[in-house]
């Protein structure tokens, strides 16, 4: 099947081309663009950091605490 | 209105940097994203891993298992790293949270800034040994944040409670919070004034016994409601009232007494009282420096028909500003109540309306049918509330009393016991027969003849960083605001006052206060005794 995808701003969307091999009638989905997760160096440090608490490693690591992998 | 991320629970990956992972935890937002996107968090674990005062426990239903949130683990996550959103709490329970967390963070600072002061070791003459002072802990400023964070501010929760316990440690029917122990005294003094009394309420120009050694608030009412005060002289030992001047002092005119229990020792209630019954005479004990005092096994202040407390940070008990009126009469209860609150008719507390459910239906004075009770006025009264949050800290403080009692009343003795043998130089305090007094301090009365004044003495003990202080006005009609007062027809004083003036001269007075460590004690009498008492010129 032939799929095209664009990125476009949503003030230029004025109009769609569509190849006359589609046929007469096609389908069109529209998705939210899902953008890249970006997080700073920083951030991630701190996260980072933050694992190595006794909290993280002793609590939150505990294996009891799977019950919630799959919510 | 709800933000986006504060107070929903997210799934987030654990380890929190391994996004591929499949282990995740659910944390609860506690804020916005900031400008970096990061977002603080509080994980939430099953009820088996952990137990510690600072977890709360998640609303059953909202998560598919028992689980509790840590309070005091603050995680720091960027909101890239979210899975997914799992459930919103309800806003109150938000707000439990977050005031929770807060209150941590209260007792952590307590612990790290007042616990340390506290806890410094007395260093003999560099250490200051005040009078008195606020004792306190966590909980008395967790209970004031607590209250702030509510901001209801005026009488509310924490001051009803307030109320009810000391009502209930007392052993006396109504007492209401007000915002000092003078204003205490103008309440209980002018709610005998109330109409509502008819015969027997005071006019004036009536008659009030009382004794001019003391506080200058026991007597203002008396001279700013126009009544007369007729002053009685006290024993040098009791420091209070010399019961037998009563009948001296009576006259058709007599209308109460009012007398403080001095420094915490109760005046000779059984002989006032008996006095008060035969004249048929209001009385009114003043109890601020004395709360914790017992008379015939009894707490002072429940002896009188009204009795007042002071909680100013040097007495027995602390709310910062503060005091309390009680009585277990239910006509003067409802004056009280009026006076204290602007003189309205109406009793609904703060931010109620229509509690008696009449608002709108009854005829009063020559208002219209109907006026709203609300704004209907019985009284000229004042508004002498005090607020929630001084209320809050008072919470604290009753639960601490007894042991503040305790602590005051081994503090005395122990002074007492080293003192003992100085009774020709001083006399020392003592005792009412069939009193056990919860000491405000220990006084010391130089007698006649030894060679040094109360000054010198007081400036040694002040230069050795031991504060002391005088029995308050010592003589309160030789003080510049009796000035414009005429003796004989603004004031009455029976005798010369002869004890009145020495205790002006020659008393002066150290604390006994709970927080006061035995070394501080010892120091005390060593530099009493230190003073070398002969070899001065007086």
């Amino acid at each position: 099947m032939q799929v095209i995808r664009q990125i476009v701003d949503r003030e230029n969307i004025k109009s769609i081309f569509v190849p006359e091999e589609f046929g007469d009638k096609v389908e069109i989905i529209v998705l939210p663009l899902k953008e890249e997760k970006k997080i700073s160096v920083e951030s991630m440090a701190v996260i980072k950091l933050q694992e190595k608490t006794g909290f993280a490693a002793h609590i939150l690591a505990d294996e009891k605490e799977d019950v919630w992998n799959e919510l | 209105m709800s933000y986006k991320y504060t107070g929903v629970i997210f799934k987030i990956p654990f380890p929190f940097t391994d996004l591929s992972s499949s282990k995740a935890r659910p944390a609860m937002a506690l804020s916005e994203p900031d400008e970096y996107g990061d977002i603080a968090f509080v994980f939430i674990t099953t009820k088996q891993t952990r137990k510690t005062k600072f977890i709360l426990d998640i609303p059953k239903g909202l998560l598919p298992f028992e689980s509790h949130l840590h309070l005091d683990k603050v995680f720091l996550l960027n909101r890239e790293i979210i899975l997914k959103e799992i459930t919103r709490v309800e806003s109150n329970f938000l707000e439990q949270v977050l005031k929770n967390i807060a209150l941590i963070d209260t007792r952590r600072y307590y612990q790290n800034t007042h616990k340390i002061h506290q806890n410094q070791p007395f260093i003999p003459g560099k250490s200051r040994i005040n009078y008195a002072g606020r004792v306190f802990d966590e909980k008395e400023i967790i209970n004031l944040v607590d209250s702030s964070l509510e901001f209801w501010l005026t009488y509310g929760r924490y001051s009803k409670e307030f109320e009810e316990k000391l009502a209930e440690f007392l052993g006396i029917k109504y007492t209401f919070l007000v915002n000092s122990g003078s204003s205490a005294n103008l309440l209980a003094f002018m709610a005998l004034t109330s109409p509502l009394l008819e015969d027997r309420r005071i006019k004036r120009g009536d008659e009030i016994i009382t004794v001019a050694a003391g506080f200058p608030t026991t007597v203002a009412p008396i001279i700013q409601y126009g009544a007369i005060p007729v002053f009685v002289d006290v024993d040098l030992e009791t420091f209070n009232i010399d019961v037998t001047q009563l009948e001296a002092a009576l006259s058709p005119k007599s209308r109460a007494v009012m007398l403080a229990h001095t420094l915490g020792n109760p005046f000779d209630i059984q002989a006032v009282k008996t006095f008060c019954q035969k004249h048929d005479l209001w009385l009114i004990e003043d109890n601020c420096d004395a709360l914790g005092s017992k008379y015939n096994g009894k707490f002072t202040g429940i002896f009188g028909d009204i009795a007042t407390s002071s909680f100013y940070p040097p007495h027995h008990m602390t709310t910062g500003e503060g005091g309390a009126v009680y009585t277990s009469n239910k006509l003067l209860k409802k004056i009280i109540l009026s006076m204290r609150d602007w003189g309205r008719d109406c009793w609904c507390d703060s931010g109620k309306d229509n509690t008696c459910g009449c608002r709108f239906s009854k005829q009063y004075g020559t208002l219209p049918f109907g006026y709203d009770h609300k704004y209907v006025y019985s009284h000229f009264g004042y508004n002498l509330k005090a607020t929630d949050m001084q209320a809050a800290i008072g919470c604290a403080q009753l639960e601490k009393l007894p042991e503040f009692i305790r602590k005051r009343k081994d503090n005395f003795q122990s002074l007492y016991n080293s003192l003992n043998d100085l009774k020709d130089i001083f006399i020392l305090p003592e005792a009412t027969p069939k009193s056990d007094p919860s000491w405000f301090g220990f006084w010391l009365t130089l007698k006649d003849g030894v060679p040094f004044k109360r000054n010198d003495i007081v400036k040694h003990l002040e230069d050795h960083n031991i504060q002391t202080r005088n029995l308050f006005a010592g003589n309160i009609i030789r003080h510049p605001c009796f000035s414009e007062l005429e003796s004989g027809k603004d004031y009455r004083v029976i005798g010369k006052l002869k004890n009145t003036d020495k205790i002006m001269n020659d008393s002066f007075w150290i604390g006994v206060y709970p927080d006061m460590s035995q070394e501080a004690l010892e120091y005390m009498v060593e530099e009493i005794r230190g003073f070398g008492f002969y070899g001065k010129e007086r």
